[in-house]
């Protein structure tokens, strides 16, 4: 079958307003930001002078910054280990048959439709140290874990403490998410395999560990980029619920660049740190983009 | 000798039952375990809701406290109608806008001869993996430049193009299950491509459609980063409206009303993402895995 003229044209007219905008929004205003954080520009008014890597060299010298690149790390380590497990956790209980498995599995994914900023109100008050959890705690005799949680401003070395109220609200609400991505991949095992294993005398364990995990281990893999991705540009639920915390305790790059742009007036550096994250995301993002595509038939 | 024997059996025969037993009843533990932690933060924020200032503070904290509406009436107060207009009109607008504009193309994408087609799925799909403050910046200005900062279309236009890589994707993937037989016998007996289209394959793809709007109209009712920088004061949406209260001393917080905010942000929503349950996973990640 030859595509004729008017094949083509039909082609591009119902592709391209999609595939334009996108490319608009997403390369130019990338190139837009770009050349922003090479200019003099801080004020109102709009100056783009080329300034070299002065914006560079600022932003990486800022205190906050550095804090901000180890709250990501420890935030993005800490959330993908609760969020996988209890994910995992949540699909292994699905999997092994529960009655309403359909009541489940919506209460679980339940969390995903909730805005953002709704959770981080909710735990803002939950985490509060006065009215919050600490007030039944200590009703039930549990002092000991009693704390200040994210208006606590103490760290070991250079993890911050108030950081674990945050990690504690994303993985509730995302572990849902990892739930759906394993209860596929648990469901595509072939079920005589596992029954195979049990005829033979395997323990749980066994066969969790030797058959379930290396099927899952592609699963877990793309969980860990999408929450990884996630987490490196997180915005809206630690604005809500802490904003940059005491001291910065629990500051990550997007507050920074809101506020440093909007706020600040500093729209060079404001620049810089969009680059910065933009950088960072690739790195996860472009290579997992680049297998798919690979692997996706066309 | 046989006694040995039959004991050897007897425990043979307990021993897989009580470990069984065992094994349901941890199952069952952890069952009521995770369904607990998923409701408690909604249960504690519909509590609230309904708490008094007093009730609030009350220690240690109470199940069982006289409910009151006062919250509610003073989040209506708190101008509550022009949020959530503002939020049903942005959201509903880019809805509509993504479906016109993210159909068509989705069905160019699986019906039609167009080149590069895996490439061009991946560069659609680009805008919902970079993070979304590298637009804010570039947004702000021309949004200031057109006048819209304030303006329902500057949100309208934006959410649409976050939404169109789940719309394209979703509905590119319905399209296909659709068996090319049914275009081939409409080409048949006559029928325009366009035709095609909108008598047969539109409606073959109706739950498709349903879905992709209802997971967009989630997303854009959610949204808060570029309702924040790009809504002025004549724009805001629930979200906004909800972080108004924020600010200040954090034993300050009125969270009695804050939790009524919260409930009729997320309760127009419930019955949604129950339709869509299924689809949310893709939703989050704009139609991928």
């Amino acid at each position: 079958m030859v595509a004729s003229r008017t094949e083509r044209l039909k082609a591009i007219a119902v592709v391209a307003p999609s595939v334009g905008a996108i490319l608009l929004f997403v390369y130019v205003f990338i190139g837009w930001t770009v050349r922003t954080s090479f200019s003099q520009w801080r004020g109102i008014l709009p100056d783009y002078t080329f300034a070299g890597f002065d914006n560079y060299i600022a932003v990486l010298n800022s205190p906050r910054f550095m804090i901000n690149v180890w709250n990501t790390i420890f935030f993005t380590a800490f959330f993908l280990l609760t969020t996988i497990a209890l994910g995992l956790l949540m699909a292994y209980i699905l999997d092994k048959g529960v009655r309403g498995e359909n009541f489940f599995r919506t209460v679980y994914l339940f969390p995903m439709a909730i805005s953002f900023v709704v959770t981080g109100v909710a735990w803002r008050w939950i985490f509060n140290p006065t009215v919050g959890v600490n007030a039944i705690l200590q009703t039930v005799g549990l002092d000991a874990l009693v704390w200040g949680w994210h208006t606590d401003p103490s760290r070991l070395g250079t993890f911050h403490l108030a950081l674990i109220p945050v990690i504690i609200a994303a993985s509730w609400q995302l572990s849902g998410y990892t739930m759906a991505m394993f209860l596929a991949g648990l469901r595509g095992i072939p079920a005589d395999l596992i029954e195979q294993a049990r005829i033979d005398g395997a323990s749980e364990f066994f066969i969790f560990r030797k058959i379930l995990f290396p099927l899952l281990r592609p699963i877990v893999f793309a969980a860990m980029i999408v929450l990884g991705h996630f987490s490196l540009k997180i915005f809206d639920l630690v604005y809500t619920m802490t904003g940059s915390g005491p001291a910065f305790s629990t500051d990550f790059p997007a507050i920074f660049m809101y506020e440093r742009t909007f706020r600040a007036n500093q729209y060079g550096q404001g620049a810089v740190i969009a680059v910065a994250m933009l950088l960072l995301v690739s790195v996860v993002i472009v290579p997992y983009l680049a297998s798919t595509l690979r692997k996706e038939k066309a | 000798m046989s006694e040995q024997v039959r004991s050897v059996q007897r425990t043979r025969f307990i021993a897989p039952r009580v470990e069984r037993s065992l094994i349901t009843a941890g199952h069952a533990l952890l069952v009521v375990a995770t369904l607990v932690a998923a409701l408690f933060p909604l249960f504690w924020v519909f509590l609230g809701s309904f708490k008094l200032p007093a009730d609030v503070m009350r220690l240690p904290p109470v199940i069982i406290f006289e409910p009151t509406i006062a919250n509610y009436l003073t989040v209506i107060r708190d101008r509550f109608v022009f949020f959530f207009e503002n939020s049903v009109v942005i959201s509903g607008g880019s809805v509509l806008l993504t479906i016109i504009v993210g159909v068509p193309a989705a069905y160019g994408l699986s019906r039609l001869r167009i080149r590069f087609k895996k490439t061009l799925m991946l560069l659609i799909l680009s805008v919902r993996f970079a993070p979304y403050i590298i637009f804010a910046l570039p947004l702000f200005l021309i949004m200031s430049e057109l006048g819209l900062i304030g303006h329902r279309p500057s949100l309208v236009v934006v959410y649409t193009i976050i939404n169109l890589p789940v719309v394209i994707w979703l509905m590119r993937a319905f399209f296909d299950d659709i068996p090319t037989e049914l275009d081939e016998a409409a080409a048949i007996d006559g029928a325009s491509r366009f035709r095609t289209f909108m008598s047969i394959l539109i409606p073959c793809a109706r739950p498709g459609i349903a879905t992709v709007t209802i997971l967009s109209f989630i997303f854009a009712w959610n949204e808060y980063l570029f309702a924040l920088i790009l809504s002025g004061r004549d724009s805001q949406t629930l979200t906004v409206g909800l972080t108004r209260f924020l600010g200040g001393m954090e034993d300050a917080i009125r969270w009695g009303q804050l939790s009524a905010w919260s409930v009729a942000i997320v309760a127009p929503i419930v019955i949604l993402a129950l339709l869509v349950n299924r689809h949310l996973r893709r939703g989050f990640t704009g139609g991928l895995g």
